[in-house]
């Protein structure tokens, strides 16, 4: 007898047969029904999210943009008085700062949200609730900065913020916080939005989408993501050191107390040049999909692409010193970063010339709308990235630093590389949500901002190479300054045009049919978000054997509709999704994902509650909100995750049993916690860098002659504490390995006090030892590591309570334990990361005496 | 193939691993090295910070080299599909490309050694 | 309140601060490097979007030639890696040319500090107990390499003069090094290009290249003390800035006031400029200056006085400022 052919491969049958059970789809469609009325701030479904998202993203970029348009103004005529120069500084600080992020990061982040599940035929991300958690504490966050404007107490320094001009001497008012403490957590969205990103890309694709089937703008997303998760950790760690000493006069960047403002400088550009490339990604992602529809050609050069994509997150980790080119680092240093810089033009022109490639390769492409923004982005984004290689030249870049060169060039490739790109794909995918934008308003739109941008930016060369120098609320006349600037005034306000053309067409044509998908593929393309798809996704989930499966299979959408692939229905009353293999693409197991609540909601309003009352200064209202937060945080995590087996192993079709349940290496839950363990590691790596930084700068001794060390008692309590504690922990997920589930509640009420004394014991020596953390950045590293050392032993105090009352609860058992191992995971990383800090606040200054 | 795994993944990026170590380790030892005053010491009669940059750069060539020609053996052409198409040794492909720009990237970072003179 | 500079007088000042009409060789390397990097990338862009409309709207022989993989790595790799290895090693060589490596001649050091929102100008070693200050002008020898040592008093800054080279940051608690050298006299301005707050935009100063003799002369002019009085005017002028207590801020070398807060005033009136590079210099923009500073450049450290000081003490203290050239 011949062996079942296997499920996935394309002579195998469907995976489903016909007729489908009675009340199959209806079960579905109201399982995953979306809440309305008073009832829909808890929805969680990504495409409403998503679109939520997209649509808060682009608020911000109106009011972004009104701003510049103000600035513009401004900028009009030499000696302008429109703006005085408070206003003026604080609305291009806003400006950037909206920009960058609340606008280019969290609109690549909710295509992502919207898209990704679509395109890889999964019901939904692996986290409904987290990304919807990240939303509202976005759109609450980010309202509140921007209010800061109308109050005149929006920050004013620069959307990077240097110190010492950041600092409390020179800021003391609460400008600073707004950024520090008001963009900071928003940070925290999309760190999240990044774990559900790479979790949902590696392991949610439909059955038979390998890695080389993937599309282009998975592949970008991927990449976008674990950008964020090894770029982000440095600029809240940054913010965290700024916001320590404007609070406490914890003197990281003050050099008359051994702090060092270039400090700031590597910690916030080592974020900031990747966010650049953050931003851009996913756009070329995007682009990689619009061209070959347009073309009606697949991709040319797809693996060359993928390619690009990964090595181009790479290598942007190699460039941020290029930011600080003029800041008296040694030539050779500098020579690196130039070398990186030339070297990541590479990727992308490859990306460039694959696009060009499948342009020719199609028949005569139709200049639609989609179309023209794509032309847009090569033209503009070119011209942006060939200035781009001009600064990556040292010695050039010392005339155009901190000049309108600049000015002009960031805006050629953000604008170019990203806008464009974004805008193309509103018109491109807007029929996934209901039906297509206006082509009259969408081609206005184009010509409109291509010609004002371009006449807005293009003059900025000029008057960057003429001597007019950023972030300045005038400039003289008799400079040859004033016709580029009256250009570019008069280009802004095309642009702005062009804009509200979009916005228009947006609020009058953009629909969100509540099903979903009503738009067809009016555009013929062949990727699987063009499925019809309702709430609940696509009908079932398609077996996919290459990367365009429409193409490929006229009759794959008849196929899905009917259900006669993949988990057609629910196999456990409940929303699911498949979680797959990551690189093959087969199917592993079934996951229940939560649905609607308001527990995500409360936490969000908490988060921003917590950060938005500490930038005003109400500290006991934010501790309150904090507090709402992490109890709003523990109600969703005990009614949303880790539901146990509901069921035994269920078909999902093609003689596929899989369970509805996985623990250990293999579930979501388990990547999920250790993406968010790198993004940790990953700032405990800035916190390293801090020490090992500050200890450069400071050769007359660091610690500096006549620093109290602890006694030697004391680091050794606080290792056997943190030691003890990982091993109790280490032993229980052994006793439960042997289904010994009884050993949890002793073993995490015994290793919790451990914890807590390992770091009490570290706390307590330096503090009894007369250390201060104002009195020199030695003390203040030292604190700062106690500091984070603190926020984890509390993190591992709630989470181990937590654990406990799930166990009493009867919801931990030897079969039952993924939350189980999500605490060891973190509890474990917790108590290495305290020893690490020892070694390094303890050992290493010894031995540097 | 690897049905679970996440090794394919893993040596995909290795090349650009060895050159984000190799880069952490050139701008390390410059940093250190000009900012302590070391810049003019000599080893073995070459002066100090080239002498173990062009070091740094062959060893890491040397390992990305390894991964190239461990790529290109293990590469199959009917498996991988024509040059990064759709095939099941994908991730075999874009590890030897992606190691193949890694090595340009590395080369390319030890270039300024021979042209600029350090810690001036 | 006219603007200072661009505009007056009959210097070429509409190319004073370009990058593009440099004064001094090191401006001049860069400003050719400049040139090459237009010229090329210009072509290249071009070139590329010559490619996209030849790959929409060409004939299928050229646009089979671009459809395809081959046409991706030449185009996308290998010209790139070609075109900027040379690129690479042409930059770095210019790197290397303009490095601050120990030299032959003795260079002229000139200390420069930034502070919100004016420059703190030192020339160590010319007076027998330290050295001449002066503030918000730089006065230069031709032909003599000067090396400028840059710090910050407060805040960042970064000093950039265009047509001498490029832009050196002044970092508190550090001091780096700009060498440059002006190949004829001129007159030429600099701006600070790190923003540094309220003022920042008002922050300029202005470079004076003399010939060697012109220097001199300059020099000797400036090691001596501040003027005497010559007649009652003046010497009221000089009571009214001693009774409003400006001597707590500013220094007047040759009086009892050697205060260092604020620009020191010795020689303020042969300077091109007020408030760094903000308004012209003479007693009329000196009146107005002193009366209305949070006016004119409001956020400055210096406050107005003009309810401090009538018009009459206003007018004898401008006077006796400008006297002291």
């Amino acid at each position: 007898m011949t062996p079942p052919a296997d499920p996935l491969s394309p002579d195998a049958p469907l995976p489903n047969p016909l007729p489908r059970p009675e009340g199959e789809v209806e079960k579905l469609k109201e399982i995953w029904k979306t809440p309305f009325g008073w009832r829909f701030p808890t929805v969680v479904n990504n495409n409403w999210i998503g679109v939520l998202y997209v649509g808060t993203a682009l608020l911000f970029f109106v009011l972004a943009g009104i701003l510049a348009l103000v600035m513009r103004l401004q900028l009009a005529v030499p000696g302008n008085a429109i703006l005085d120069h408070e206003t003026y500084n604080q609305f291009f600080t806003t400006h950037g700062t909206i920009m960058m992020f609340l606008f280019a990061v969290p609109a690549m982040e909710a295509m992502g949200v919207y898209l990704l599940p679509a395109m890889l035929a999964a019901r939904d991300l692996p986290f409904p609730r987290l990304s919807a958690y990240a939303y509202w504490a976005y759109l609450i966050g980010g309202l509140f900065f921007f209010g800061s404007l109308f109050f005149g107490l929006a920050p004013n320094t620069g959307w990077y913020m240097y110190p010492p001009l950041t600092s409390k001497p020179y800021s003391p008012g609460i400008n600073a916080d707004f950024w520090l403490l008001g963009i900071g957590f928003i940070e925290i969205s999309a760190i999240a939005g990044a774990i559900e990103i790479i979790v949902g890309i590696l392991r949610n694709r439909a059955p038979g989408m390998t890695l080389a089937r993937m599309p282009l703008f998975c592949w970008a997303m991927l990449v976008f993501a674990a950008m964020i998760v090894f770029a982000f950790p440095a600029i809240i760690w940054a913010t965290i050191l700024l916001e320590l000493e404007r609070a406490f006069d914890w003197p990281f960047f003050l050099p008359d107390r051994g702090g060092d403002p270039l400090l700031w400088q590597h910690l916030f550009w080592f974020f900031g040049h990747p966010e650049v490339y953050i931003i851009f990604l996913p756009a070329a992602g995007m682009v990689s999909m619009i061209i070959p529809t347009m073309a009606r050609t697949p991709l040319v050069g797809y693996g060359l692409v993928a390619m690009a994509l990964v090595a181009t997150g790479f290598l942007s980790f190699g460039l941020w010193v290029h930011h600080m080119y003029t800041t008296g680092i040694p030539q050779l240093s500098l020579s690196f970063f130039s070398s990186a810089s030339f070297a990541v033009t590479v990727p992308t022109g490859v990306q460039v010339f694959a696009w060009l490639a499948t342009l020719a390769v199609g028949r005569r492409v139709t200049l639609n709308v989609p179309t023209l923004y794509m032309l847009g982005f090569l033209f503009i984004f070119v011209l942006g990235g060939l200035t781009g290689v001009m600064v990556a030249v040292v010695p050039f870049d010392w005339q155009a630093h901190d000049t309108y060169f600049i000015v002009a060039h960031l805006h050629y490739v953000l604008i170019g590389g990203m806008v464009f790109p974004l805008l193309g794909a509103l018109y491109y995918w807007a029929p996934t949500a209901g039906r297509k934008l206006s082509d009259r308003l969408g081609r206005w739109s184009f010509w409109l901002l291509f010609g004002g941008i371009n006449l807005t930016f293009f003059p900025m060369h000029l008057s960057g190479l003429r001597g007019m120098p950023r972030r300045v609320y005038t400039y003289p006349s008799g400079m040859g300054l004033e016709w580029p600037n009256l250009i570019s005034s008069i280009g802004a306000f095309v642009a702005a045009v062009g804009v509200a053309c979009v916005v228009v067409d947006l609020l009058r044509n953009f629909r969100m049919e509540t099903g979903g998908g009503g738009g067809g593929n009016p555009w013929s393309a062949g990727t699987l978000e063009w499925l019809p798809n309702d709430t609940y996704a696509a009908r079932s989930i398609p077996r996919v054997h290459g990367r365009e499966p429409l193409w490929e299979n006229p009759r794959l959408t008849e196929e899905v509709e009917q259900g006669r692939h993949f988990l057609p229905g629910t196999v456990t009353g409940r929303r699911e999704t498949i979680v797959t293999s990551p690189v093959a693409a087969v199917p592993q197991y079934v996951q229940v994902i939560p649905g609607p609540s308001w527990a995500h909601v409360v936490a969000a309003a908490g988060t921003a509650g917590l950060f938005t009352m500490l930038t005003i200064q109400l500290v006991w209202l934010a501790l309150a909100f904090g507090a709402l937060a992490v109890l709003a945080t523990l109600w969703w995590l005990w009614t949303g995750t880790d539901y146990g087996p509901l069921r035994d192993d269920a078909e999902i079709g093609g003689g596929l049993r899989v369970p509805v349940y996985l623990a250990g290496p293999d579930s979501t839950a388990w990547w999920a916690m250790i993406v968010l363990l790198l993004v940790d590691g990953t700032v405990f790596a800035c916190l390293l860098f801090t020490h090992g930084f500050l200890w450069l700068v400071n050769p007359e001794g660091w610690p500096p002659p006549g620093t109290p060390l602890p006694h030697a008692v004391w680091p050794l309590f606080s290792a056997m504490g943190y030691t003890g504690s990982a091993v109790l922990l280490w032993l229980a997920d052994r006793a439960l390995g042997h289904g010994r589930a009884g050993v949890i509640l002793p073993a995490v009420l015994l290793a919790l006090p451990l914890l807590l004394l390992g770091f009490g014991a570290d706390l307590w020596g330096y503090w009894s030892a007369g250390l201060r953390p104002t009195t020199h950045s030695f003390a203040s590293s030292v604190y700062a590591n106690l500091f984070w050392q603190g926020l984890h032993a509390a993190i591992v105090f709630v989470m181990a309570l937590y654990l406990a009352a799930r166990r009493l609860a009867g919801m931990v058992d030897p079969v039952r334990r993924v939350t189980f191992d999500c605490v060891r995971l973190f509890w474990l990383y917790a108590a290495t990361q305290g020893l690490a800090g020892l070694v390094l606040t303890h050992l290493v200054p010894h031995a540097l005496r | 193939m690897e049905v679970r795994g996440f090794a394919p993944i893993k040596a995909a990026v290795a090349g650009m691993v060895v050159w984000a170590v190799h880069f952490g380790i050139v701008y390390g030892i410059t940093g250190i090295a000009c900012e302590r005053g070391y810049g003019t010491r000599i080893l073995l009669g070459q002066p100090l910070i080239p002498a173990l940059v062009l070091a740094a750069t062959a060893l890491a060539l040397l390992f990305v080299g390894w991964i190239v020609v461990s790529a290109y053996r293990r590469l199959d052409s009917e498996l991988s599909g024509e040059d990064g198409e759709d095939g099941p040794q994908f991730t075999v492909w874009l590890t030897l490309a992606i190691a193949l720009l890694s090595a340009l990237a590395i080369l390319w970072e030890g270039i300024p050694v021979l042209l600029v003179h350090p810690c001036a | 309140m006219s603007a200072v500079g661009p505009g007056t007088g009959d210097r070429a000042w509409g190319d004073a601060q370009s990058v593009l009409e440099p004064l001094g060789p090191e401006a001049e390397l860069i400003a050719d490097l400049t040139w090459v990097l237009f010229i090329g990338g210009g072509i290249i862009f071009l070139a590329t979007m010559l490619l996209l409309a030849v790959a929409i709207r060409g004939g299928d022989g050229p646009r089979r030639i671009l459809g395809s993989r081959r046409f991706i790595l030449w185009a996308g790799v290998a010209f790139p890696v070609v075109v900027l290895s040379a690129l690479l090693v042409g930059t770095l060589r210019v790197s290397a040319a303009l490095d601050n490596r120990p030299m032959g001649a003795e260079p002229l050091k000139i200390e420069v500090i930034g502070r919100q929102f004016w420059w703190e100008v030192r020339y160590p070693g010319t007076l027998p107990s330290g050295g001449i200050v002066t503030a918000n002008e730089i006065h230069i020898p031709v032909g003599r390499e000067v090396e400028l040592r840059v710090s910050a008093g407060d805040v960042y800054h970064s000093l950039w003069i265009p047509t001498l080279h490029g832009k050196i940051d002044m970092v508190p608690g550090r001091t780096n090094t700009l060498r440059l050298r002006a190949a004829r006299p001129g007159v030429v301005r600099g701006q600070c290009t790190e923003f540094c707050g309220a003022q920042h935009a008002l922050m300029a100063f202005y470079v004076v290249a003399e010939t060697p003799d012109g220097y001199e002369r300059w020099l000797e002019r400036h090691r001596l003390p501040a003027a005497e009085p010559v007649d009652e005017f003046l010497a009221t002028g000089r009571k009214v800035f001693a009774a409003a207590g400006c001597g707590g801020c500013h220094a007047v070398r040759g009086t009892e006031w050697d205060a260092r807060i604020g620009p020191d005033l010795t020689h303020v009136g042969s300077r091109l400029s007020l408030a760094a590079g903000t308004l012209d210099n003479h007693r009329g923009t000196l009146g107005g200056w002193i009366a209305g500073v949070q006016d004119l450049k409001p956020g400055a450290n210096m406050p107005s006085y003009n309810a401090v000081l009538d018009g009459r003490e206003l007018r004898a203290v401008s006077a006796w400022l400008e006297s002291l050239r």
